[in-house]
């Protein structure tokens, strides 16, 4: 049975993701491609090792990056909108990753609503990719892919 | 001329033809590659992984850059969908990305500064313009990573 979802993830603890050679530059600068939004899936520092991220399925996701909750972006302004805003929340195993206890997800919202999953209110493209790329700076490398 | 060529003449052309690489061309030391074939086969390779509205939208991307004669540092699969024409060039990188829907988005964006990054959504006539500004954005330090 999975675990119950924690209702915060500590400011400090270790989120790590897995990376592909073509997610960073020549000097491992981490690139938009590396993430999605709204939802960014991680592992948990707390539940798991870093190495866990790196799955079979993915070959050449070989590298691991990592974030804190509170190193993430300050929040994107919108024109004539509310910012959208990031943040950490605990997800463990989701229906596609199902045996995964550290799950967790970065995500946007609109600064001040709860965050949703209907995807009438998901980004625009533009937003979507500035907002990626804010992500994407903050990503530190743990682990070099090759 | 116009503006492009005037910038190929002058940041892109020039620095490349030394006397040591022209004469490695000139005595046939070494064989010139065909960019806009070795794009062409890029973008064909991912078809069966793309939605038909990606597909035809990357495409159009690809004729354009063929046209300029310019090329991505590098084509992949983003993590979340689509298909991004990267092109890098020291602290800045730009991207041309056609998501599943067939929508491409451009990005410009400078690590060096702490602004965000320039994105916007290019229109079906719009993406000669797009190359032209990336070019602009990245100027004479694009390619030196190839």
């Amino acid at each position: 049975m999975a675990r119950t979802a924690d209702a915060a993830i500590p400011d400090d603890e270790a989120l790590y993701r897995s990376v592909t050679k073509d997610d960073v530059d020549d000097k491992l600068v981490v690139l938009a491609t590396a993430v999605e939004v709204p939802a960014c899936s991680f592992n948990r520092g707390n539940y798991s090792a870093p190495e866990h991220v790196l799955v079979p399925s993915r070959p050449k996701d070989n590298g691991i990056v990592v974030i804190t909750p509170n190193e993430l972006p300050p929040p994107i302004p919108r024109a004539d909108e509310v910012p959208y805003e990031f943040f950490a929340a605990d997800d463990p195993c989701p229906p596609e990753d199902a045996a995964n206890e550290a799950h967790c997800e970065v995500r946007i919202r609109r600064q001040g609503h709860d965050y949703t999953k209907n995807l009438k209110l998901k980004p625009k493209p533009e937003m979507a990719m500035k907002a990626r790329e804010a992500l994407a700076r903050k990503l530190r490398i743990h682990r070099a892919p090759t | 001329m116009d503006g492009t060529s005037s910038f190929l003449t002058e940041e892109r052309v020039a620095p490349l033809v030394s006397t040591t690489v022209g004469r490695a061309y000139l005595t046939g030391d070494v064989t010139r590659s065909d960019p806009a074939a070795s794009l062409a086969t890029k973008v064909a390779a991912f078809r069966n992984e793309l939605t038909q509205a990606c597909f035809a939208a990357a495409s159009a991307v690809e004729r354009v850059l063929d046209q300029l004669s310019e090329r991505p540092d590098r084509i992949v699969r983003p993590r979340g969908s689509g298909l991004a024409f990267v092109f890098l060039g020291g602290a800045r990188y730009a991207m041309l990305e056609s998501d599943d829907e067939g929508i491409t988005v451009a990005m410009l964006s400078d690590r060096a500064s702490n602004a965000e990054a320039d994105t916007w959504v290019v229109e079906a006539g719009g993406l000669t313009k797009a190359v032209r500004k990336i070019r602009a954005f990245l100027g004479a330090s694009h390619g030196k990573n190839r």
